[in-house]
């Protein structure tokens, strides 16, 4: 009986611990005590790192995974961005993350840029182009689901897409390999051989 | 130039028959002048000769029946102290652990065990003191996957394993110079006025 009243109590406390925690957003647990660790090795005033700490956040909340947006900041400072350019980066990611589009390749490409030692504005423009180019893959995916491809594929093969669009290969193209891999039965490594030849 | 470090991480593949004949020869040449690698190299080489040592044992015959004859034909009851750590606390510690994880991460983290695939990247640089590559698979960091210079022409290697999909990558030498692959199939302009190569690993 009193081992019965233990086991129920422990199951209630964890219970408790459990929802708590789920109810607490990410970025104001762990991620917050990193991201001021992190803003702690940048040179930014007090009044930026807030505006940092808001658009982390944000993006946090808006399903940018915790690891990414931190990355972003702590590869915006590596770089020596201005915080209106951190904040630029973590704002992108927000959207991206609420169009469901995945956000490494945009985060990719500030880090390939900082690491190029890139002049800041470049970095952030080069790497909004991919998140524009994202959005339009995502749009001829959609196309493409229409036609028979798998959705399956979707995480897989926008970035892919996106790149292909950004170095100029055109729509028409795109939607020509589409369906010719609907026709062939063309497997995803099929597909990104046309796509880079 | 071979570092200590590097042969430390490369010796079980040395011994396994693992590194290219260019690796390998680079290898040997550190080897035959680092006393302390030599050393490891010895104890490593021992070790896997005592556990080949070991041989293979050859079950008896008819051991998984006279195993299952001798058990009592009743089932096997733990005692209920044992049954009640077994049935109610180890499940409830494993929820004790897996909460305290989500909340000091903020995050479960399930990774994809995706089959990853070796592939040997190559350049020539006679003149480079170090030489790195980088891609989308190492955050463009030149810290963090060094070649190994496998010659005296100056071809420089370097083995990584890469999941499935697209990288981008490009070599760095001397910490500044960024090159493409010279035997990339495909490129892609980087969006900064230069290009990166491409390689496909297929799923």
């Amino acid at each position: 009986m009193a081992n019965g009243r233990a086991f129920a109590a422990l199951v209630l406390v964890v219970g408790v611990v459990f929802c708590a925690s789920s109810q607490v957003p990410a970025a104001s647990r762990g991620g917050n005590r990193e991201l001021e660790k992190v803003l702690k090795s940048g040179r930014f005033g007090e009044s930026q790192a807030a505006q940092i700490e808001r658009a982390f956040k944000v993006a946090v909340d808006a399903g940018v995974e915790n690891r990414d947006a931190l990355a972003l900041v702590e590869t915006g400072i590596d770089g020596e961005f201005a915080a209106d350019l951190v904040v630029r980066t973590l704002t992108v990611a927000a959207q991206l993350s609420l169009e469901g589009l995945p956000t490494e390749l945009f985060v990719s490409k500030v880090k390939e840029g900082v690491s190029k030692r890139m002049e800041p504005g470049r970095i952030v423009q080069a790497a909004e182009f991919r998140a524009l180019k994202l959005k339009q893959a995502s749009n001829l995916f959609k196309h493409a689901v229409l036609e028979g491809v798998s959705p399956r594929d979707r995480e897989e093969l926008l970035p892919d897409i996106a790149e292909a669009l950004a170095s100029g290969m055109d729509e028409g193209r795109i939607r020509e390999i589409f369906l010719e891999a609907v026709k062939d039965g063309d497997s995803t490594g099929a597909i990104r051989r046309k796509l880079f030849p | 130039m071979l570092f200590c470090e590097d042969v430390e991480l490369m010796l079980q593949d040395y011994l396994d028959g693992y590194l290219l004949p260019s690796q390998r020869e680079v290898l040997e040449g550190h080897l035959r002048g680092c006393q302390n690698c030599g050393a490891l190299l010895g104890g490593l080489t021992s070790l896997n000769g005592r556990l080949e040592g070991f041989g293979d044992v050859e079950v008896p015959t008819g051991l998984s029946q006279s195993i299952l004859k001798s058990l009592p034909a009743q089932g096997y009851s733990p005692p209920p102290l044992r049954r009640w750590l077994v049935g109610g606390v180890v499940p409830v510690l494993a929820v004790v652990v897996i909460a305290a994880g989500f909340l000091f991460t903020g995050r479960f983290e399930l990774h994809n065990q995706v089959a990853s695939r070796v592939v040997d990247l190559f350049v020539s640089a006679p003149q480079a003191a170090s030489v790195a590559v980088v891609g989308d698979f190492n955050g463009w960091d030149p810290q963090r996957t060094r070649m190994i210079r496998s010659n005296h022409e100056g071809r420089w290697t370097a083995r990584l394993k890469l999941p499935p999909g697209v990288h981008q990558y490009s070599f760095v030498i001397d910490g500044s110079t960024w090159v493409p692959d010279p035997g990339a199939k495909s490129t892609l302009p980087d969006g900064f006025g230069g290009l990166n190569s491409v390689i496909i690993i297929d799923s």
